[in-house]
């Protein structure tokens, strides 16, 4: 079934659109990413399902109940990991947990025992009486997730969970997705962060300008791009770049570029990257470095927008 | 249930030492510090201002009673001015209030002068005019019981007398304006000193000078006056920490989680105001019982009330902060406080007694609510008197419900809190 469904989703902030008419259903049991770069609505939508603000047009349910009818309900299947860490320095981990879950109607032995549990389940559970003022960047970002995961909701909303913090508590918290998930929670995860997409989720919407642009599978999304290999190539030149000598090349879909990076898109099983070398030497341009790799995510939203997911 | 967790929450922030320093120690400290180092200035200091004496006349129309205005048309080139007492006006009172520096009646008998002990340096002068013109149409003599005989006819009885007057404090002793409005001291001493002046047959005999002072029980000391002044200042301080109750919320981000949990906004509106009512009131409690068994301020015989007074201004400030919160953004709303309470301290008598402001700033002075808070509880403890508790508790009260609806009203239209 579907846990959260948007028919034609609109919101407006006077004349400026930032949803779109979105319509989008994730199921149960799914990692549902949200991919797109910053303002592309990514926040607006997540905050619309979550109640945080309200849908100028068109309907949101939460296992198939409108939220606007059923707020109450629809809040109570939800638990928010915002954007920013929204935790309280003054009260230790144990009793930020405790009092987020106790919104949600958690109470006595239960209350103690679900907060325990998510304090252990992001790794606090020997942090339970520090303050977060004392805590790291990617010890906070854990608490931030147990405040939203005690009360067991059935869908999670993620929004750039891991923004800021260090490699190792990165791949920590990915790994806690990963357990939630197998424990039969459903997650939506917005990121502008390509790799983590790829890593994680089981079905991806790229986002841009208040739409989805494109949205399946990571593999339904690579097959879209005419080009399946891309090559980029660190130059430095002194004369105007001839593009046109490069596409003239066999196999050669597309040429890019941009400051000093050469994008070229290729098909794959063609050996052309010798040909590709040969030209740019020839015709005096200085190669600094170069990878090759199959198409992914950022190809293919780079492919559909013209930008990079990184760009602002 | 919600409600109650929210405000739990926020007394939570009671563990903070700085925030115990600033309702607690920092109130203590300025009592303390502005009590001892004020103490001087409330045994009552001399200053010279205008000598003005109130009269009564009762022989009106008849050439003495001319004479005597002549006389008093005189006086005012030399800076002393006799003003008619109007009627109903009680000039002991006005004169123990410190509002004149005197009170003669004059009668058939003779003038009775009742100087003001609180305008001492003034009242001699006003005294040493009535003498002059005693002596312009008479000789004078001082004596007490020199010549018996002559005296024991024209002496008038001179038992003291408690004039059983209620209502009213003294703060240096004075609150009662010349308006008639009832306040001034509880009692007041009457301390005959034995000198009459016997005039002829004229009529122009000063019988009788007495010093009018209010009873030194009924004032209060500066550690008292302060003690009320600093809590009920830092109470109302406390509105730049209610400005904040929402805006910190939405600082942390942890608005978003409250919005997000299944609380109405009116739980979580609810919970922010109880705690915040609850951790204002326990510290006032606090500060009110250090002051008063550990400096031995005077809190007077009847707490209840005055603690119903103080906990309707923490009711005050909470709707204030709240209210300014949400109407004026950002950090204005805190300026825009400060500006206030800093003019509701000078006007309210905060660092120093407003008893004798006249004019324009008499009247800013009564809008204050640390005038009307401080006075209910100067007349409490001082006057005994617990009419002005409700009023002062009902405006505190009344203005804070006008201002947490407009926080309501705004709170609900928005999006988020």
């Amino acid at each position: 079934m579907n846990v959260v469904e948007l028919k034609s989703v609109t919101r407006t902030y006077g004349d400026f659109v930032a949803v779109d008419r979105l319509s989008l259903a994730v199921r149960e049991g799914e990692i549902f990413a949200l991919l797109g770069p910053n303002g592309a609505g990514k926040s607006t939508t997540i905050h619309m399902i979550a109640s945080l603000l309200r849908v100028t047009e068109g309907t949101i349910e939460i296992l198939g109940k409108n939220i606007a009818a059923h707020r109450r309900f629809a809040k109570q299947q939800i638990g928010l990991v915002p954007q920013d860490i929204a935790i309280y320095e003054d009260m230790t981990a144990y009793e930020n947990v405790q009092f987020f879950a106790g919104l949600y109607g958690l109470r006595g032995k239960e209350l103690r025992q679900r907060t325990e549990e998510a304090l252990a389940f992001v790794g606090l559970e020997d942090r339970l009486r520090g303050y977060p003022k004392h805590f790291s960047g990617g010890m906070k970002r854990r608490l931030n997730i147990a405040c939203a995961i005690a009360h067991r909701p059935r869908l999670v909303i993620m929004d750039e969970p891991t923004v800021g913090i260090d490699p190792q508590s990165r791949q920590y918290i990915l790994n806690a997705i990963r357990k939630l998930n197998a424990m039969g929670c459903t997650i939506i995860y917005s990121s502008h962060y390509m790799e983590e997409v790829e890593e994680l989720c089981t079905r991806i919407a790229i986002m841009d300008h208040g739409k989805i642009i494109a949205e399946g599978t990571k593999e339904q999304l690579t097959a879209m791009i005419a080009a399946p290999k891309s090559i980029r190539v660190e130059v430095r030149t002194e004369t105007p770049l001839d593009t046109e000598k490069l596409r003239n090349i066999a196999g050669v879909r597309s040429v890019e570029f941009e400051g000093q990076t050469l994008t070229i898109g290729t098909d794959t099983g063609v050996n052309n990257l010798n040909l590709i070398i040969r030209r740019l030497v020839d015709d005096g341009v200085d190669i600094r470095a170069l990878d090759a790799h199959d198409v992914n995510l950022e190809t293919v939203f780079l492919t559909l927008t013209g930008r990079s997911l990184r760009d602002t | 249930m919600n409600v109650l967790r929210i405000a739990y929450k926020e007394l939570l922030m009671l563990r903070d030492p700085k925030m115990i320093a600033y309702l607690l120690i920092t109130p203590v400290a300025l009592v303390v510090i502005l009590g001892t180092a004020l103490a001087d200035a409330f045994h009552g200091g001399i200053v010279v201002g205008d000598v003005r004496v109130l009269y009564d006349d009762s022989r009106a129309g008849t050439e003495p009673a001319e004479r005597w205005k002549a006389y008093a048309q005189a006086a005012e080139t030399q800076g002393v001015r006799f003003e008619p007492a109007a009627d109903g006006v009680d000039g002991k009172r006005e004169a123990a209030d410190g509002q004149y520096a005197g009170y003669v009646e004059i009668t058939d008998d003779g003038m009775a002068y009742y100087g003001s002990g609180a305008r001492p340096l003034e009242s001699r002068i006003a005294q040493s005019a009535l003498e002059a013109f005693a002596g312009r149409y008479a000789l004078a003599e001082a004596a007490e019981g020199n010549e018996a005989g002559e005296m024991e006819e024209n002496r008038p009885t001179r038992s003291p007398r408690p004039l059983g007057i209620e209502s009213g404090v003294g703060a240096n002793g004075a609150q009662s304006g010349a308006d008639g409005a009832p306040s001034g001291s509880g009692k007041l001493s009457e301390h005959a000193t034995a000198q009459w002046f016997l005039i002829g047959a004229e009529n122009a005999k000063i019988v009788e000078v007495t010093a009018l002072e209010a009873d030194a029980s009924d004032r209060p000391r500066a550690i008292d006056y302060y003690a009320i002044a600093m809590t009920t200042l830092i109470v109302l301080f406390s509105a730049l920490t209610a400005a904040q109750l929402m805006d910190a919320e939405r600082t942390r981000r942890t608005s978003l989680r409250l919005i997000a949990a299944p609380v109405t906004k009116a739980d979580i509106f609810a919970g922010k105001i109880l705690g915040f009512f609850l951790m204002n009131s326990l510290t006032v409690v606090l500060v009110v019982l250090i002051t008063k068994y550990v400096f031995q301020a005077n809190w007077g015989d009847h707490l209840l009330p005055v603690l119903v007074v103080l906990l309707s201004e923490v009711v005050f400030a909470l709707g204030l902060g709240l209210g300014v919160s949400y109407v004026v953004k950002g950090a204005a709303a805190g300026f825009v406080i400060m500006v206030f309470v800093q003019l509701a301290a000078l006007f309210g008598g905060s660092y120093y007694p407003m008893d004798e402001a006249s004019g324009v700033f008499r009247a800013i002075s009564r809008l204050m609510p640390l005038k009307w808070t401080n006075e209910a509880i100067l007349q409490v403890i001082f006057a005994d008197n617990h009419a002005m508790v409700w009023p002062a508790a009902g405006w505190n009260i009344g203005l804070a419900v006008l201002l947490l609806t407009v926080a309501a009203i705004s709170m609900r239209r928005r999006e988020g809190l």
